[in-house]
Formats: structure tokens, C-alpha cells, sequence
């Protein structure tokens, strides 16, 4: 980067797909920083609600209390009211034991087998007193109603005559303090690469060689034309960086075939959702987290008045 | 190798010969003689794909049907079926005496005999007392005995019967028996009854145990095979003891012959003495000796005393020929030697005659004539003295065969030397000892009253049943066993406790065996392995230390063989119709050209063509005409047929070649191992007669290349990983390991890791049980684990057949492992752990731990206690410790959260004292299970459960499958790791410095494999000795779209930049061991010191101190931290005063002494001095000061110079 050039940055984002659990897109024009910023906030500091505080009634179920306990924790919660929530440690309704409706959720289960069949408890019998924080629903809605399809998490299984029975208080989290709190299955990036093939050497190969040099790399990079029998680039953001192209290139006495740069300005990223957020919604939930920490960092010298100013983003500050 | 086993006489055998011995093993009844294939058409027509199929499924069939303790259950069966009943037979009548005390005779005139005898024994299944006033029994399950800390035994039931009687004369006509008076018997009284002599335990799933046969099992993973000796698991380690029926040639100290036996009465050697003259020691002339009974005799003598009637005769029998000058010159001198001690050995019984007279002038002689003791203890196995005389000399010629070096000695540690001692031995030997103490304790009670005035009362009054019961569990409880020679003696490692960690550990303790030594260090060659331990036991798991090599266990597919020579009746007719010649009963008929056949040692006949012989007597073990346990072995160096049908023995299956195309027969229908053996495609190898096997390690040796097919094989391994034991044939990758990583994980770390133990916990109140959250299965597979896995279709649906319940091998998780250093974290073998992962319940597991207590119930007391003295739990506080979760009764609610300190159980004593049990500094936890029971003697016990789940810390232990151990050493941030592409994110990341010196690249290979596993490849066998190739898990790797050493490119998680190196990333087993840093955990700030020498106490669970040993302080003296190193060893150890007197350098006491003005004041005081003027104080540890007071109190004083300081 040139001396004395300013650090302002005007990065451009292209939206190759989006589901609700996924979404694909590009990153250009900004530098490895900010990307992988993105990632680590998508992962560690989006708030979600997860199941925080089980009070078991009765459990004659053959797993124990902890068990069952650590089960409900980590069944993936809708949250798109996270964002909104209090921390329940922050919270002035309820003098901080989490209980009142700006900072908790509160969940009911009591399933009894009655028959002998065994009975699957799953996240489909919790009760949630809020109605916009429930568990996260698996089923594909375009399949027909069938019984696989129509059911959820497993939590425990009953035999005839046992008895669950709990109450379940969800707060509002995020990934630094527990895995269950974390919205991202997984988020990644990769750079994109820019393949220069060098077109007289490899003209110097026979159409076996190119064959074998094709085949060299596991996932599908190159092919050869069946008419003009060139080799060309088919997909070049298959490339995984593995060498093995270059390295094959080496054996076979031609190490220039190929020439392999990463752009430093261009990234690919892919967002997988747990589906307690939208994988659209995470990604603008992490901006703007990423925008209140950058504020903070700006309003740091004044600490009275950001607290006064962002009240909020005081408590996410000391929440992470 | 391409083949194992060779014959012994393949080097005196020719091509011809060589032949003539593979033909042996294949079946004269395959149909049309004239068109019997050959081996290579049976393997052409076949294929390989075909035969490895047959393999595999028969290795499934064999687990199947056999399991993997079969071998404890079969000895136990056989033992209650026919070895008890022998056993109670081995003992002859008691005659009880009077004690001839004449005062003590009464009215009546003569003094009364009884005589004792037993009969027949039964043996029920274990039942229980319902308690006092309810008559009923109830069925005693083996988890009624664990809970209720009960024997799980069964009532041993025996005829007895009595009889007293009055010796008699009673005249006789003398005409018609030829004796004018004979003793008869008047009999007085006579009982016959059948009475309980004792309790046996009885071995779970054995057939005496009711959960054999029931419908529904207790745990899944109970496979039976122990013993339940007041609530504890016990199991016998299988002894390997030497086969006593076998001659043994040695050289050391000397040159002999041994003919063992336990009874030392019917031992015999012969050895090679020195000649005592001393005119003839130029010549180093050497005879034959043999010694006795307790005395040595010329073997000459002996030879006419059997009843042999010439010189040549002898030398007949013998039989070495007149070639060799050495053995000409033994013969000669042994004769001279005989001539010399008795000169008319030769004429009429002066030889019985020199043998009884030295046979009586020992200390202990026999009380039988020398006729009778020469046919009771001479070979008691032979009948007839001419047999007798002929084995004399088949001993003389083995000797003699060695001497001159056509015979090779005995090797002790071969296998065909050794019989394993399981349940039917031992329990025979430890109930022997206790039915001879209830005897002698019987004896003497009925000679009390065969005095004349008392009674003979009923025998249930003699004979005491608790002798052998109490017995019996003492021997099993405190795992002191009889010594299987010395009658006095005990021995220990007989019986093991059974292990829970997992039911890997399980398993591989029931599978042991143990050689016991005098001498524990240098014990020569036992800690070897030998090449006979090929397929027998595992040549990898061994522990470390004063066991190294004597402790062994099974090889996978090992069997041992039970006793089947309860129908030697049943084998000898068999023999004689193969082609046996009984032996004839003579001394002077010439056996020629015959091979002899020897029958558990014991010489029974002759075979004039004993290939042909052999041959018909394998087949007929093929079609089940014998007992497949039956060994056969030709000996064609010795012209020797051996057969063996005794326990002990460890056999393995094989598959027959020759009989290979009858599977072809079977299509789809065969669902039994036990049809295999019935057709002959496998047969069951002891270790003798594999030495003639020619075996093919796997089946593509037998499918040779085109130009390699010279050998020809006649078996064929199963798999190539059968010849381990268990835990390693489950290691994946076994063979690219070190054999000390393998050993490391067979031998401890699959002992360690935390597993699923059970099924059914609430039927179980172990002291210490522990359980993983998540168990998984590998992702690759071995030959073993897919024989020993569970079924696929096990739903519930195969409930009818009896296939027995699979145990889970596998304890640990899958964890995505990058080998990598991250930020130094993972130094000496620490690993880094993803923070996530464990929160998500990766290695999550549960400890419960049992507390136990005995209570009596005194509501039936009728004294009156103070109000002030009952204890009330649950209301007012404990003097000991907090009682706030007990209820009325004095047991916490179940679900309460128990703290160090708080009280468990509560009791108090009727003196109003506190016993209760009290949860110490380091325990916690919730309350899992009260248990309120009771045994068979009437105690009163409560149990009581914590349980506590714990998520992985720093400074827990965890392994791979390679003996690669480390502690965790970080918990790492999700976001921080290094990412690939696709956002995979490693779960564990371990030091890539703990390869190269370990040598485990089987790690690599397995990661490798798993990835490809985990993309959908279809190659997944990690079997050892048969692993794939390199080539095929990198090709794997490609076609799944990865690079093909499993490298990775990965970007830094925490900048995002991309990180220079490819890093080996791949899913890996790991293991979490029990090792705990909570368990392990300990601070200290005051506490309890030793009350002699006021240091602090050892123990974590005493509140002890912590262990500063002499390399620590090399440490601190090595950084010149002396002040800290005074800190550890002085101030917070023992520190102290001592007063000293400056002027006469000694120890000024504290004393209280008068002062002018009356007063008494408390000071230092010199009594020497009588002044208090020079009292110094100097520091120094109480250990020094205890130490100058000990000295003083022997009249040792010291002085000490004194310098101010």
C-alpha cells in the first residue's frame, strides 16, 4: 500500500446467495482485517437467547438432571429479538435475577409416556411464554407431512411411566461466554485467486501430460477443451491453495506452468446459520455490532458520556 | 514370512516324505478317491474373493458362538458337572477311631468304630433367605448379590452316610473259606442322608447362574465370567503352570530324565551319575540312575524288579541300537553298577528284595509292600508291570537320545510345555483344602461321642457347612489361593478384581494369564516371548515392571480346551479302530518298525503305519467323531504319536485347505461356527500340533503369484491381526506403530479411558464409576472390532437367537486434530482444546461415587433415651459436619447438592454419640440413589451415590489409539483457531514434536483414512498386518477433494491472514482418561501435622502437605532461591525453638521454678549452669529437636556452639 495514502475504505459486498440459513457473498475492496473481523464477531459476539437456567420438577428419565440440563442449553432459539434485549445482568426491572420479560423467556415442558411405545422429547414440546423466541423449527417445508419430517431436537426418551417435567428460563448471550449463544454454525472466507496458466509452456506438454496435470489437483480447477485441446480455467474459486497443481508442475520439469496469486482485496464468504438468526439478519447484526465497538473506541475517552450517550452498547462493551 | 509353524523333521524328511506329510491332513472321505483335487484346483475353482468372505464370516461366526470368555465359563461348567463330584471322590472313606481311653468306655465292652462316606453331589441354583419367620427362598440374581453385598453362591449338596460299628470276630466253617475267624463288622447304627456340606460361588452366566437363560438381560454388556464374594467382583487370572504328564529332559545341574507328577510319591527320575570308583575315572565312564520313592537305585535293578528276565532283554527294550560307543559304555556301566550294589539282582525277587530294603529305611516309608507300591506309584497311568517296564526304557532311550544330541531338552517356556489352570483347577485345589480341614474337624467330633455312654447324633451335628463356605469366600475375598504343590503355602495374583472403567478393561482382565515365579527380576527367558505364543497370546501386551513377560493375555481367537478325558473310554476304542495295536503285556516281544501312541502321556499303544494313522484320526476329529479339542501330533524324529484330550491347553481355529471346497456346499444356510468344525473347513490347532501345520498368514499367500506357488500350505490364518490380544487387534494401524506405543494403549490407556460401562447403572453400586456423555464409534474399522461389534439388525427383532450381547470396545469421541504449534501451548505433549467443542459436550462425562455404611435398626429397643440426646437430622445441627439435605430418617433427598463437609449418612449411637459419614474436603455432588438393603447375615447397610459431571479442565488426560498421551494444556477460543475453507476448525491441536521420537505414523494414517471415511470412501479397514497402502488412502484422499497427504491450507484465525505452512488436519479417536486434575487438585494453608515429628501429613485426603521431594529442592538450589527453599522446608514445615546455654553449650529446659520473694516463675532455665543468664533461643526444625531428645533419653548428650548472630 502506498505511503501516505488515507486508510478510508470503500468496500463493496455482492450477494452471490441467500437462504435462511446461508447466505454467499463477496467482500472487495477492503483488506484481510476487516473481513476477518466480520467473521469473528459473527461468531463469538452476536447476541442470541439460549436456554440459561433449569429448574427440574421431576426427571425419571434414565439421563440425569446435568444432562438434560446441558441439552436445553444448546436447542437453537429464534432471536431475532436479541438485539433489543437486555443483558439480564444489566437489567433494572428485575434487580438482576433475570426474570422479567425485557431480559428473559421463560420455557415450560412436562411430557409423560402413558404408553408403551417410547416417547421421543424433543424441542417441539417446549412451551415458550414468548411467542417470537421458540425453538427453531427443522422441518423442510415444501416435503409433505410426513413423520420424519414433522419432528424436532431430540432432548430424552421415555419409557411407560417416566416423567419430565421442568421450567426453563432463556436469556440473552452471546458466543464469547458459551458455545450455545454462537448463531454461526460456521462462517469462513477464503481469497479469491487469480490463475495465470502460461500458455507456451504449456503448449510444450502432450495431451496426456495436460491430462495428468488436470487431474493432479483434487477438486476441479482446470479442464481441456475437447476442441482446441487447451487447458483453461473452469472454476477458480475451486482452488483450495494445496499446492498441488504447482506441485505436480515441479515434477513434471515445468515449475512456471502456473502462476497462483491470492488477492489480498477480495474475499468470498460463506455464512452457515444455526437458525436461531437469519443468515442475512447475522450479517447485519455483526456490522452493526462491529460499528458500536468502532463508536466505543471512539467515545473511550469519555467514559461518562458514553455510557449516558449508548447505554445499550455500554452494556454489550462489558458484556464481551 | 509366508508361512508359519515348520515341521521339526523337515530336515530328515525328503521331497518324497515332505509329500507323503501334507497328505495327512487332507480327508480320506471326500468321495471318489480317484478324483480327490488338489489343493491349488480346490483354490482355482474357488477364488480369492470367495475364500476371504468364508474367512470373515467364519471370524463372525466364531465371535458369535464363543464370545470371549468362554474359556472361564467353559472350565466352570465343567467343573460343577463332573470335576466337583471327582473332587469330593478323591477322598476314601474316613474311619474314625475310638480313642481307646479306658476310663471313658462304659457299660458296653468294646470300643465303637464309625466309618464316613460320601456320595453324590448336586448343586442348586444360588437362592436367598426371604429373612426370619419366612420360610420361603427366593431366586438370588447376580444383582441381588452386588446390591445387597451377598455371595452369589449355590447350596452343595452330598450324600453322606454313617455307620458305626463294633469290629467282630466270627467263626466260619473251614472247609469252605479256608480261614477259621475273619473281622467282620456288627453294625450299631446306620445314617444315610443327603445334608448341605457348603456354598459354592457360582460364576455369572455359567450354567448354574439364572441369568443364562433368562429373557431379559441385567447389562448388555455383561458377559459373565466372574464371581460375585460379598458384593465384589472377582475373576481368576488363568495360571500357566508346567505340564506334569510330559517327560522332561534337562541338562542342568546334571543330565536326567523327569517323570513329574503333583504327587510326590509317583515322581521319577533318572539321571546320569558319575561312576565312585575311582580306578575306573580315566575312562569318564558314566551309569543310570534312577531315584524313587525318596532313593536311588541302579535302574538295572529296577528294569528286573518290573519284571523283565534278561540283560538283552533290556537292551531290547531300550531299543538306541549298538552303534553309538557312548551309549554302549553308559549300558555297560550301569549293569557293572547294578552288579556291584546287588550281585543276585538277576535271580528270583532279590530285586523286589534290595528294593524294599531300601525303600523301608528311609524316614517316611510307605506303609504298602513293594509289589503293591511298585504298581500304585510306579506310572500309575500304565497297568501291568510289563507296560510299566517298557515306558522304564522309553525314558532310559530319551535320555540317552539327548545325551548324545539326537534330542533336543525341553524347553520350559514353550507352550506345548504349559497348561493354563482356570475355574476347574483351581476351585478343585482350594476346595480340597477345606473339605480335608471339615473332614479332620468331623473326625474329631464323632470320636467325642463313640465313647460308650453318648449317643451318635445326626451328621448334620459334624459335619460344619461353614467351613467350606467361609472357606471358599475367604480364599476368593482376600485372593490368598492354595499353592498348587506346597500344602502349606498361599499364593497371590490367582484372583483379580474385576475392572468397571469400560468394558474394554473388562474383558481384557478376564482374558489374563499369569505365570507365578519364585523370584521376582532375572527369571531368564519367561519374560520372553517364545514362537509357540504364536496365535496363543499376545506378544505385544505385557505390563511394565516386576510383570513384564509373566503377565500375558489371550490372543483374540485363543481357546482353552476343557478336560474331555472323562471319555478316554470313548477315545480308546476310536484308537484302536484308526489302526492302533494295543501294547502287548510283555517284556520280550520285538515292536519292530512301530510307532508308539501316547495318550495324555500315558504309553497306550502301537500303530505299525502311523501317517495312515494320523490321517484317519484327523479326519475322524473333522467329521466329529472325536472332540474337536483333541490334539494330534505325529512326531516322526521320536516315532511318536502324541494325543492330548486334557485341559489347559490353548487352541486357536484354522482353516483347513484341503477341505475348503465344502463351503461351496453351505450357500446361505450356515449360521453356526459348530457346523464349520462338524464339515472340517476349520479345525481347532492346539500348539504341539501346529508345528507340523504349514500355515499361510492370509489368504492371498495361498493365492501365490504364478511363479510362487511352490508352497503348499495346509491351513490358513482367519486374519492377520487374530495373533494379537484383544485391546491390540482393536488399535488401528497397529503394525506402522512402535511396539511400545501399541503396548502403552493395549496394556493402560484403554484400561484408563472413559467409556459407557454399563447398561443398567441403577443395579449397580460401584465405589467409583465413570461415564462418557457422547461415546462414539471410530470411523475406521478392524477385523476384530467388526467381528466383536454389535449386530446391525439388533432392534429387538433377533431376540431368538442366542447370539451373546456385544460390549462396546471403543471409549472415546472423534476429534477433528490439526498437528500444529499453536502459540507454544502444546509444548511436551500438552494439546490445545477448543473452547467451543467442549462447551458444545465434547468429552463431557460422569463420575458417581458410593458411599457405604452398616446401621442398625433400634426402633425394637425398649430404653428409654433422654430428649436432649436424640439426635434429630434434618432439624438441629450435627457436632461434625452440616445436615441441612437430610431427611427424618438421616439419608440426604435425592437431587440434593451435597458439599465437602456436609453429612451423608447420619447415625448416632445410643449414647447420643455422632458416627455419621461425613463428605471429605475433596468430595462432592448430587445425590443420585439411596439404597437401603440388607445381606444374608442379617446386616443393615445403606448406600449412597453422588454423582458429578464434569467438562473437560486443564490438566486432564487424554490419548489417541497410539499411545500418544497428553495433558491439556489451553483452552482456545473458537475464533481464534485456524480455519480452513469449507470453516473446519480443529477440536484438538497437538505438538508435531511428539511424532518423530514415538515413532506412532499409524496416528497420520488414521487421520488420513477418517478423512476420507468421513467424505464417503468406501475404504474404512484399519486392520493391522493388512492395512491399505499409502497409495490407496492418498488416492482416497484426492477423489474426496482434499490434498493428498491430508494437508490443509489454513488462514490464522486471529489476523485472517493465510498461514505460509499446510497443516495435517484429520479426524482422530481420542480417548479421556481418568486422570483428572480435579482428583488431583490440592492446596493447603494450615492443617493437620504428624503428632511425632510435627511435619505436615502425606495424604491429599487427610489434608495432607504437598510432596516437596529432592529434585525440587536441586531446582531452587539450582536458581540460588535459598530464601524460598528455607520458606518450603523450615517455615512451613516443622519450624521450632530450642533454648540452648551459651556458657555450657547445653539444652536449657522450660521449667517453672521459685524465685526469691516466693513466686514461681515459667523461663528458661540451665540446670548445669543454674542460672538463666546465658539462655540463647536458636530456630531450628522440630525433627532436630526430636532427634537431640531421643538421643538424650540413651544417655547421648549434645552440645551446641553457640555465635550471635
Amino acid at each position: 500500500m502506498e505511503g501516505g495514502v488515507s486508510y478510508a475504505r470503500m468496500p463493496r459486498v455482492k450477494i452471490r446467495e441467500l437462504k435462511d440459513d446461508y447466505a454467499k457473498f463477496e467482500l472487495r475492496d477492503t483488506d484481510a482485517s476487516i473481513a476477518n473481523a466480520l467473521r469473528r464477531v459473527m461468531i463469538a459476539e452476536v447476541p442470541t437467547v439460549a436456554i440459561d437456567l433449569v429448574e427440574i420438577e421431576v426427571n425419571s428419565s434414565v439421563l440425569n438432571d446435568e444432562f438434560i440440563a446441558h441439552r436445553l442449553g444448546l436447542i437453537p432459539l429464534t432471536s431475532e429479538r436479541a438485539m433489543s434485549m437486555r443483558f439480564s445482568r444489566d437489567c433494572d426491572a428485575c434487580d438482576g435475577d433475570g426474570q422479567c420479560e425485557f431480559c428473559s423467556v421463560e420455557f415450560h415442558l412436562r411430557v409423560k409416556c402413558m404408553t408403551d411405545q417410547t416417547l421421543d422429547v424433543t424441542s417441539k414440546d417446549l412451551y415458550s411464554s414468548d411467542p417470537t423466541v421458540s425453538p427453531v423449527d427443522f422441518s423442510d417445508p415444501s416435503a409433505t407431512d410426513s413423520p420424519d419430517n414433522n419432528r424436532g431436537i431430540i432432548i430424552v426418551k421415555l419409557r411407560r411411566g417416566q416423567e419430565l417435567k421442568l421450567r426453563a428460563i432463556a436469556r440473552k448471550g452471546i458466543g464469547k461466554d458459551h458455545a450455545k449463544w454462537s448463531p454461526a454454525a460456521t462462517v469462513t472466507f477464503m481469497y479469491e485467486p487469480e490463475i495465470h496458466i502460461n500458455e507456451d509452456l504449456m503448449e510444450t506438454l502432450t495431451l496426456e501430460e495436460k491430462r495428468e496435470w488436470v487431474d493432479s489437483s483434487p477438486t476441479r480447477v482446470f479442464e481441456i477443451d475437447p476442441v482446441t485441446q487447451q487447458v483453461m480455467v473452469v472454476d477458480a474459486e475451486a482452488y483450495t491453495y494445496d499446492d498441488e497443481v504447482l506441485k505436480k508442475a515441479e515434477a513434471m520439469g515445468k515449475p512456471g506452468l502456473v502462476e497462483i496469486i491470492a488477492r489480498q482485496d477480495s474475499f468470498i464468504f460463506t455464512v452457515e446459520s444455526t437458525g436461531a438468526v437469519k443468515a442475512s439478519q447475522l450479517v447485519l447484526n455483526a456490522i452493526e455490532i462491529l460499528k458500536q465497538k468502532l463508536d466505543a473506541v471512539r467515545l473511550s475517552e469519555d467514559t461518562v458520556e458514553a455510557d449516558d450517550q449508548f447505554g445499550e452498547l455500554g452494556a454489550h462493551m462489558r458484556g464481551g | 514370512m509366508g508361512h508359519v509353524g515348520s515341521s521339526k523333521d523337515g530336515t530328515e524328511a525328503g521331497p518324497s516324505a515332505a509329500a507323503m506329510g501334507i497328505d495327512d491332513d487332507e480327508d480320506i472321505d471326500l468321495g471318489d478317491v480317484d478324483l480327490d483335487p488338489t489343493n491349488a484346483e480346490i483354490l482355482e475353482e474357488l477364488g480369492e474373493d470367495i475364500v476371504k468372505y468364508w474367512c470373515k464370516k467364519a471370524s463372525m461366526l466364531f465371535f458369535n458362538e464363543y464370545g470371549l470368555i468362554s474359556h472361564q465359563i467353559n472350565s466352570f461348567n465343567h467343573f460343577i458337572h463332573t470335576g466337583l463330584q471327582k473332587t469330593f471322590e478323591s477322598f476314601g472313606d474316613l474311619v474314625v477311631t475310638p480313642g481307646f481311653d479306658p476310663s471313658k468306655k462304659g457299660e458296653n465292652e468294646h470300643f465303637r468304630y464309625a466309618s464316613v462316606k460320601f456320595g453324590n453331589v448336586k448343586l442348586d441354583k444360588p437362592m436367598f433367605w426371604g429373612g426370619e419367620g419366612n420360610a420361603q427362598e427366593f431366586k438370588m440374581l447376580p444383582r441381588h448379590a452386588r446390591i445387597q453385598r451377598m455371595t452369589y453362591a449355590s447350596k452343595v449338596k452330598i450324600q453322606v452316610k454313617v455307620q458305626v460299628y463294633v469290629p467282630k470276630k466270627v467263626r466260619s466253617d473251614k472247609f469252605k473259606t479256608g480261614k477259621a475267624e475273619f473281622l467282620d463288622r456288627e453294625v450299631m447304627k446306620e445314617d444315610e442322608r443327603e445334608i448341605i456340606i457348603g456354598r459354592l460361588p457360582v460364576m455369572v452366566k455359567s450354567d448354574l447362574c439364572w441369568m443364562k437363560e433368562a429373557e431379559k438381560e441385567d447389562d448388555e454388556f455383561d458377559h459373565g465370567g466372574y464371581f460375585i464374594v460379598k458384593g465384589a467382583e472377582k475373576t481368576f487370572i488363568a495360571q500357566e503352570q508346567l505340564y506334569l504328564k510330559r517327560l522332561w529332559v534337562m541338562n542342568s545341574p546334571g543330565w536326567m530324565i523327569a517323570y513329574k507328577s503333583q504327587m510326590k510319591r509317583n515322581r521319577m527320575v533318572i539321571k546320569l551319575v558319575g561312576n565312585s570308583r575311582g580306578e575306573e575315572v580315566e575312562n569318564g565312564d558314566m551309569s543310570l540312575a534312577v531315584y524313587f520313592l525318596s532313593v536311588e537305585v541302579p535302574v538295572w535293578v529296577l528294569f528286573f524288579a518290573l519284571g523283565v528276565s534278561s540283560d538283552k532283554e533290556i537292551v531290547d527294550l531300550i531299543g538306541c541300537g549298538n552303534d553309538d560307543v557312548r551309549i554302549q559304555n553308559i549300558l555297560f556301566a550301569s549293569v557293572r553298577d547294578a552288579d556291584e550294589k546287588c550281585g543276585a539282582f538277576r535271580r528270583g525277587r532279590h530285586a523286589v528284595q534290595y528294593l524294599e530294603k531300601c525303600v523301608k529305611s528311609v524316614q517316611f516309608p510307605p506303609s504298602e509292600s513293594m509289589q503293591e507300591c511298585l504298581e500304585m506309584y510306579v506310572f500309575p497311568g500304565i497297568s501291568g508291570l510289563n507296560r510299566k517296564a517298557r515306558f522304564l526304557a522309553y525314558m532310559v532311550k530319551g535320555l540317552l537320545l539327548a545325551y548324545t544330541g539326537r534330542r533336543k531338552c525341553d524347553n520350559r517356556d514353550d507352550f506345548r510345555n504349559k497348561r493354563l489352570e482356570l475355574a476347574s483347577e483351581l476351585l478343585d485345589r482350594e476346595l480340597k483344602v477345606h473339605i480335608a480341614h471339615a473332614r479332620k474337624r468331623m473326625a474329631k467330633a464323632l470320636q467325642r461321642d463313640l465313647y460308650g455312654d453318648r449317643d451318635v447324633r445326626p451328621i448334620e451335628h459334624y459335619l460344619d457347612a461353614s467351613i467350606i463356605t467361609n472357606g471358599l469366600q475367604r480364599a476368593f475375598s482376600t485372593g490368598a489361593w492354595s499353592h498348587p504343590y506346597k500344602r502349606m503355602e498361599r499364593i497371590s495374583g490367582v484372583v483379580a478384581n474385576v475392572g468397571r472403567t469400560n468394558p474394554l478393561q473388562t474383558m481384557a482382565e478376564l482374558r489374563r494369564a499369569r505365570q507365578q515365579v519364585q523370584y521376582t527380576g532375572k527369571v531368564g527367558d519367561a519374560r520372553y516371548p517364545h514362537p509357540s505364543h504364536w496365535g496363543k497370546v499376545c506378544f505385544l501386551s505385557t505390563p511394565d515392571g516386576e510383570n513384564c513377560g509373566l503377565v500375558k493375555n489371550l490372543a483374540v481367537t485363543g481357546l482353552v480346551s476343557t478336560d474331555v478325558s472323562a471319555v478316554s473310554e470313548y477315545i480308546l476304542p476310536k484308537l484302536l479302530d484308526c489302526g492302533m495295536e494295543e501294547l502287548v503285556d510283555d517284556t520280550s516281544t520285538h515292536l519292530g518298525n512301530k510307532d508308539k501312541v501316547l495318550l495324555n502321556g500315558d504309553w497306550v499303544g502301537v500303530c505299525p503305519d502311523s501317517s495312515s494313522f494320523v490321517a484317519e484320526l484327523r479326519s475322524r476329529r473333522r467329521r466329529n467323531e472325536l472332540p474337536h479339542q483333541v490334539e494330534i501330533k505325529r512326531d516322526q524324529s521320536q516315532h511318536e504319536v502324541r494325543i492330548y484330550s486334557d485341559a489347559g491347553r490353548i487352541l486357536r481355529p484354522l482353516l483347513v485347505v484341503g477341505n475348503l471346497l465344502k463351503i461351496k456346499g453351505f450357500k446361505s444356510d450356515c449360521n453356526s461356527f459348530q457346523s464349520l468344525l462338524d464339515k472340517g473347513v476349520i479345525e481347532l490347532i492346539g500348539p504341539e500340533e501346529e508345528e507340523d501345520c504349514c500355515t499361510a498368514w492370509g489368504v492371498e499367500y495361498l493365492f501365490g503369484k504364478e511363479g510362487k506357488r511352490s508352497v503348499k500350505y495346509t491351513h490358513c490364518e482367519l486374519d492377520m491381526s487374530f495373533l494379537l490380544g484383544l485391546s491390540c487387534s482393536l488399535v488401528p494401524f497397529a503394525n506402522h506403530d512402535h511396539a511400545r506405543r501399541v503396548l502403552y494403549q493395549s496394556q493402560k490407556h484403554s484400561s484408563q479411558a472413559i467409556g459407557f460401562s454399563t447398561t443398567n447403572p441403577n443395579i449397580r453400586v460401584d465405589t467409583l464409576s465413570h461415564q462418557l456423555h457422547y461415546p462414539q464409534k471410530p470411523l475406521f474399522r478392524t477385523m476384530a472390532s467388526d467381528c466383536l461389534g454389535k449386530p446391525d439388525n439388533s432392534l429387538g427383532q433377533n431376540k431368538i437367537s442366542k447370539i451373546p450381547p456385544k460390549a462396546e470396545f471403543y471409549n472415546g469421541q472423534n476429534a477433528i486434530v490439526a498437528v500444529n504449534v499453536h502459540l507454544g501451548y502444546n509444548q511436551e505433549d500438552s494439546l490445545v482444546m477448543n473452547r467451543a467443542s467442549l462447551q458444545r459436550g465434547m468429552f463431557r462425562s460422569e463420575h458417581i461415587r458410593s458411599y457405604k455404611s452398616e446401621i442398625d435398626n433400634k426402633e425394637s429397643s425398649d430404653k428409654k433415651r433422654k430428649p436432649e440426646d436424640i439426635v434429630n437430622f434434618a432439624k438441629l445441627q450435627s457436632k461434625i459436619g452440616r445436615v441441612d439435605s437430610l431427611d427424618d430418617d438421616g439419608f440426604p433427598y435425592v437431587g440434593a447438592n451435597l458439599q465437602s463437609g456436609d453429612i451423608i449418612i447420619g447415625k448416632g449411637a445410643e449414647s447420643g454419640a455422632d458416627n455419621s459419614v461425613k463428605l471429605k474436603h475433596t468430595e462432592r455432588g448430587y445425590v443420585q440413589k439411596v439404597v437401603l438393603s440388607s445381606n444374608d447375615e442379617g446386616k443393615n447397610f445403606a448406600v449412597v451415590s453422588l454423582r458429578q459431571v464434569r467438562s473437560p479442565v486443564l490438566g486432564d488426560k487424554f490419548s489417541s489409539m497410539h499411545g500418544q498421551k497428553g495433558v491439556l494444556g489451553f483452552l482456545e477460543s473458537q475464533e481464534n483457531f485456524p480455519f480452513t475453507r469449507q470453516g473446519i476448525v480443529p477440536d484438538i491441536v497437538i505438538n508435531p514434536h511428539a511424532f518423530p521420537s514415538r515413532q506412532t505414523p499409524g496416528q497420520l494414517l488414521e487421520a488420513a483414512l477418517g478423512k476420507g471415511i468421513a467424505c464417503g470412501g468406501i475404504l474404512r479397514q484399519a486392520t493391522p498386518f493388512s492395512t491399505p497402502s499409502v497409495d490407496a488412502i492418498t488416492e482416497q484422499l484426492h477423489r474426496a477433494g482434499f490434498s493428498r497427504w491430508g494437508n490443509e491450507r489454513v488462514y490464522n484465525g486471529r489476523t485472517g491472514e493465510m498461514v505460509r505452512s499446510l497443516i495435517f488436519m484429520g479426524p482422530t479417536f481420542y480417548q479421556r482418561l481418568h486422570h483428572m486434575s480435579e482428583d488431583k487438585v490440592k492446596f493447603r494453608n494450615t492443617g493437620p501435622v504428624h503428632p511425632l515429628t510435627r511435619q505436615p501429613v502425606a495424604d491429599r485426603k487427610r489434608f495432607g502437605g504437598i510432596k516437596f521431594g529432592e529434585m525440587e529442592r536441586d531446582c531452587l538450589i539450582a536458581h540460588g532461591a535459598s530464601a524460598n527453599l528455607y520458606e518450603r522446608l523450615f517455615t512451613l514445615s516443622d519450624s521450632s525453638q530450642i533454648h540452648i546455654c551459651s556458657k555450657c553449650k547445653n539444652v536449657a529446659n522450660v521449667i517453672l521454678r521459685p524465685v526469691s520473694g516466693g513466686r514461681k516463675i515459667r523461663g528458661p532455665y540451665c540446670r548445669h549452669c543454674e542460672s538463666a543468664d546465658d539462655i540463647v533461643v536458636a530456630h531450628v526444625p522440630y525433627g532436630a529437636k526430636l532427634l537431640c531428645q531421643e538421643l538424650f533419653s540413651m544417655g547421648i548428650n549434645l552440645k551446641f556452639e553457640t555465635q550471635l548472630c
